[in-house]
């Protein structure tokens, strides 16, 4: 081997590297590439992926980023020791720290202070050193030069040189080197690669343009010369610098150098441990925790919890978990205070009675997770198995918990775990945002200077997904189907399916935090991120999973916030705040309501699926809730799963087992797989499986292109039966009943289905705080707020218009109705919001449109949408001599001193706007149609054309029938038939539309209103419409917008 | 302030610079040039200096890609050439 790339960009060089990691391993594995540096734009974002993939290659990672210093020179680091790696990361956090995040630069002295296990490479021409040189400024050339030399040392300083064709490479690389001979430093080779072959130089091209804001013809001077940045064959390189042998050998010798440093062994990273008073182990002190909570849950620690703890405390002896136990208790006692000093709990009141989040997934298992305030659900009465979280074998990392919070308390609570270990110590976990199709067309299109109004109409018009599918999506739209291989045209179509995938931007995750003993800024760059006081490693959860890091998981979730808003407007309006944990679980007009599949609204359960399944499973307790929320989902549904729970429960089919010894995995879903510790269970019980091994057996359903490594399993677990006794056709027939698919496990369910019936049980006896509660948390659920508005209507709550002198910032209750809140009206932010209470607060209701003009200062449009949304329908007669007045006095704030002049000579006559005009206003300015609903307009042009939703109920199965209505939802999972949902004046109508009718009818089927036509189906107690034709109802100019799902 | 020269304005008077003018050339089994056919005469290419390469414009009907030497020929004049790789041709790029 005669050469090693020190210097090369992945596509993690976001809108620069054009190439995936997994092209640029496979490729120089081809090239016989024994070491591939990396060395991405002032991050560590693929380094982790990096290495594992290297390492699985049999190819030498080495780590490294390039660095841009302040005024924009560039320098290469590579990572020779821990200790370099640490410097490295520490540099690439204080530059995003200390200057802007999104373009950092580092100031140079910083270096001094972190070379230590690093080999500085001078940098690509932008380096100081080397652009400097170009311009034939030898002696600060070398003065620059000089002080990396001082900053890392001698022999960790090499001049890079680079021959990419470019004019001028020549000529700056024979002055580098005779640079490098007066100071006695080394050189060394590097070809700046940017893609793994040739041929991406296109795209590489476009994502220069798309980081420039720029088309290609703008972005001349931006983008590289030529198509020589790629991964070149050592031989290639070697003949490119065939006068400068040493350079070449220079980079074998750092190599080797950096051989030692290997990232996915060498991380050392701890878990803080928690201090405990004197007296006390960790352990002891969890336990003392726990027994002090059983008495108060309890009233004694009995023989069944005393039982249940002793098994729980074996196995966190075992696997040393009490000290994270106690950090987790620890954080949710922060989240206690923020509670607490947001006025939503008493802080007398002991924290597992109203605790600031509840728990999902399998850790709801853990009795000590419920006694410490991680869960809201008591495992020993559901008796939940702890086998999926915690089990004797061996874990492969530490167990996921993961915690809900309302969103206000999840804000707060996140600021103040960074303050609590200090942003070096707690962060949280980045997520990296890729191109899809839509981001594909919109930025090479504008990089190609396709005309920006066609490839919008493209991006909107084409189905979400992959942008490799972008060809076929333009031959399925007419309006495109001839421009697939236009010029222009045709190259977008070639690079979107190239840029498909590609990392965009480091985004933070939804929740995940991780916290060290030691400096994460040690392990990981960590950033500001968009959110002032938060703080990001430059890790996705995959990186972050294969660094063994524990992720604390906070996550937001709207239904809490909605909950616990509801309770607060109750205690305000009745004095009394429901403790939604002792509410009974067992009433029967909450079950009943939930049986007629009134859940619009409700968490997880308010999605036309499960409104179709829980008419059937007619849940009467929470293990039915349990079952409900756990049965739809694409794992169950794989095997026909769904449907023959329902026929089992409801006596229809019998219960059936291919082995006896299934019987204890499945026989409380009557033989059907609803969790995913039922697939553990059974490969445990029927094969034998150790615990670690069932799950591992689990997961492996779940990865891609696992055909093989399902074989195994299946081999293991036939001989595993048969040792049982249990005949190759019975184990294969079980063997069947698993998929890859997502399923609940079954704690999760658990802790998903008490949620939903503690929502239901608001929506059933106090529906005016659950509908606003529901409005104030928009966005959340399935459904837009004019749905929502109608259900709310047939519940016997109003929703009124927003009124300036009667509105709050969001929604209130007002007598029997919700009023909307200025935060409802389009272009109404909190700061207009804020000044229009403040008026009114300070001097009184307003008395005239020129009064609250005057006294808030409000801007033109979000006056005129306060009139359209009869925000002043108290002061003025009409909307419309409302806007007139707004009009004729309105004078923009910087042009001229505000003065009342005269108007009333310029006040005339107007007619009124009539009821569809009024509508269309609402449906602009808030999204919704508070007094009616649109079909009730455009039911007159219907005539006995369409029947109604309410009169479709009575039709047998195959009856004929055509309905129209506003979409409401569309639904497409996995490609399969979409499911639609149209709503009239008086209810909802399911649709569903096969693959064929929806090709054709595609660009129909994505208008608001729709006429459709089809036949009756009715299955096992559902109702749907076979849609066979679809019409465009009425082309109005807004609508509210239907939710749609992939 | 310039003298106003009277002469007309226009599109018809405008010429490229330094337009590139056809050259024979024979080449070696890599590319470069070995003799340039300069002003009728044929030269030895002593060495090459420089050399460079530059492709733009691909999104259009006639992409530019070109590959650029600073040549010494014999009487030890610099001359720099360039191949269009697109047709193959060869280019005396006037200075």
């Amino acid at each position: 081997m005669t050469y090693v790339e020190l210097h090369c960009h992945s596509n993690y060089s976001f809108q620069d590297g054009a190439s995936f990691i997994n092209e640029l391993l496979p490729r120089a594995l081809d090239l016989g590439y024994p070491s591939l540096a990396l060395t991405d734009h002032d991050n560590l974002c693929g380094a982790m992926e990096f290495a594992r993939a290297a390492r699985s290659l049999g190819i030498q990672p080495i780590i490294g980023a390039e660095v841009t210093l302040k005024g924009g020179y560039h320098v290469t680091l590579l990572v020779e020791t821990r200790q370099g790696y640490s410097n490295l990361c520490r540099l690439l956090s204080e530059a995003r720290v200390s200057g802007d995040r999104r373009e950092p630069e580092l100031d140079p002295p910083a270096l001094a202070g972190h070379a230590g296990g690093l080999v500085l490479l001078s940098g690509c021409r932008r380096g100081e050193v080397a652009s400097l040189a170009e311009r034939g400024r030898m002696d600060e050339a070398q003065k620059a030069a000089g002080r990396y030399l001082e900053w890392f040392g001698p022999g960790n300083v090499y001049l890079e040189l680079q021959q990419n064709l470019v004019h001028g490479d020549t000529q700056r690389n024979r002055r580098l080197v005779e640079l490098a001979h007066r100071m006695g430093v080394g050189t060394v080779a590097t070809n700046n690669v940017h893609c793994h072959t040739r041929e991406r130089h296109h795209l590489h091209d476009c994502l220069v343009a798309i980081r420039h804001l720029k088309s290609l013809e703008e972005s001349h001077r931006e983008r590289r010369a030529n198509s020589e940045f790629y991964l070149k064959e050592p031989r290639e390189m070697a003949e490119l610098f065939r006068d400068c042998p040493e350079a070449v050998a220079s980079t074998l010798h750092i190599a080797e150098r950096c051989r030692a440093f290997d990232l996915t062994r060498d991380l050392d990273y701890r878990f803080p441990d928690y201090p405990v008073a004197d007296g006390f182990t960790q352990e002891s002190y969890l336990r003392h925790l726990c027994e002090r909570a059983a008495i108060r849950r309890y009233g004694s620690v009995t023989g069944r919890v005393k039982a249940r703890l002793d098994e729980e405390f074996r196995l966190v002896r075992r696997h040393n978990l009490a000290g994270f136990f106690l950090i987790y208790h620890d954080i949710i006692q922060l989240g206690r205070e923020v509670m607490v000093d947001l006025g939503l709990a008493d802080p007398d009141t002991p924290l597992e009675e109203n605790p600031p989040g509840r728990g999902r997934g399998s850790s709801v298992s853990m009795l000590v997770g419920y006694l410490i305030g991680l869960s809201h659900i008591d495992p020993i009465e559901f008796n939940l198995s702890l086998d999926r979280f915690l089990h004797d074998d061996e874990l492969a990392s530490v167990p996921d918990i993961d915690l809900d919070f309302p969103r206000n308390i999840r804000e707060e609570l996140i600021k103040r775990v960074h303050e609590k270990y200090g942003w070096e110590r707690a962060a949280l976990t980045g997520m990296i945002g890729t191109y899809k199709l839509k981001g594909a067309v919109r930025d090479l299109g504008r990089a190609l200077g396709l005309p920006p109004d066609q490839t919008d109409k493209l991006a909107k018009r084409a189905d979400h997904g992959s942008a490799s599918s972008l060809g076929r999506e333009m031959e399925a739209l007419p309006a495109f189907r001839d421009r697939v291989n236009a010029p222009g045209w045709r190259d977008l179509v070639r690079l979107a399916a190239e840029l498909d995938g590609f990392p965009k931007y480091l985004a933070q995750h939804p929740g995940g935090m991780v916290i060290g003993s030691n400096p994460l800024t040690d392990l990981v760059p960590v950033q500001p991120g968009a959110i002032a006081d938060r703080y990001v490693m430059q890790w996705d959860k995959d990186s972050i999973d294969d660094a063994g890091f524990v992720k604390i998981d906070f996550l937001a979730l709207g239904a809490l916030s909605q909950m616990q808003e509801a309770q607060g407007m109750i205690e305000r309006r009745t004095g009394h705040r429901p403790d939604l944990s002792r509410i009974d679980f067992e009433d029967r007009e909450v079950y009943d309501m939930l049986c007629r599949a009134d859940t619009i609204g409700i968490f997880q359960v308010e999605s036309a699926a499960q409104m179709q399944t829980i008419t059937r499973i007619r849940p009467r307790n929470l293990v039915d809730m349990a079952h409900e929320v756990a049965a739809v989902r694409p794992g169950v549904g794989a095997n026909d799963g769904v449907s023959q729970y329902i026929r089992r429960r409801q006596g229809l089919d019998p219960v059936t087992y291919h082995h006896p010894l299934e019987r204890r995995a499945l026989e409380r879903t009557h033989g059907i797989i609803l969790f995913q510790d039922q697939v553990n269970r059974l490969a445990m019980d029927v094969a034998g499986f150790s615990p670690l091994e069932a799950d591992q057996l689990r997961r492996a359903f779940g990865r891609r292109h696992n055909t093989d490594l399902v074989g195994v399993y299946w081999d293991r677990f036939r001989e595993g039966a048969g040792r049982r006794g249990v005949g190759e056709e019975a184990a294969w027939n079980i063997f069947e009943k698993f998929n890859g698919q997502y399923m609940f496990p079954e704690s999760h369910a658990f802790a998903f289905g008490v949620t939903a019936y503690q929502a239901s049980w608001l929506k059933r006896y106090y529906p005016l705080e659950f509908y606003t509660g529901l409005f104030n948390q928009q966005p959340m659920g399935f459904y837009n707020l004019e749905t929502l508005k109608e259900d709310a209507g047939r519940h016997g709550t109003g929703v009124l218009n927003p009124d300036i002198n009667r509105s709050q910032k969001k929604c209130v209750i007002e007598g029997d109705s919700l009023r909307l809140g200025f935060l409802n009206v389009a272009s109404l932010g909190p700061a207009a919001a804020d000044a229009v209470i403040a008026a009114r607060d300070r001097d009184g209701p307003f008395t005239s449109i020129a009064g609250f003009m005057e006294r808030t200062g409000l801007l033109l449009e979000a006056l005129d949408n306060l009139a359209d949304a009869g925000g002043f329908d108290s002061l003025a007669g009409d909307r419309r001599a409302a806007r007139w007045e707004i009009g004729i006095r309105y004078r923009p704030v910087n042009m001229q001193l505000a003065m009342a002049m005269p108007v009333i000579q310029d006040v005339v006559e107007l007619p009124g706007l009539t009821p569809r005009e009024r509508m269309e206003g609402e449906y602009r300015t808030l999204g919704l149609y508070p007094s009616g609903h649109i079909m009730g307009h455009l039911r007159s042009r219907l005539g006995d054309t369409a029947a109604m939703s309410r009169d479709v109920v009575d039709l047998e199965d195959g009856a004929p029938v055509t309905v129209a209505g506003l979409v409401v939802r569309r639904q497409r999972p996995r490609g399969k038939a979409v499911f639609m949902t149209l709503e009239d004046e008086v209810g909802h109508i399911p649709l569903i539309v096969w693959p064929k009718v929806y090709e054709r009818y595609r660009n129909i089927m994505r208008e608001p209103l729709l006429l459709v036509g089809g036949t009756v189906s009715r299955r096992e107690g559902t109702m749907n419409i076979v849609v066979s034709w679809a019409k465009v109802l009425a082309d109005v100019p807004v609508a509210p917008e239907a939710r749609s799902w992939q | 302030m310039v003298k106003d020269t009277g002469a007309a304005v226009g599109t018809d008077n405008i010429r490229a610079l330094n337009r590139p003018l056809p050259l024979e050339a024979k080449n070696d089994e890599d590319g470069v040039p070995e003799t340039l056919k300069l002003r009728g005469r044929w030269l030895q290419v002593e060495s090459v200096v420089d050399r460079w390469r530059i492709e733009d414009e691909w999104w259009r009907e006639e992409p530019v890609g070109r590959r650029y030497y600073q040549c010494l020929v014999d009487g030890g004049q610099r001359v720099t050439v360039f191949q269009d790789l697109g047709t193959g041709r060869w280019y005396h790029q006037r200075a």
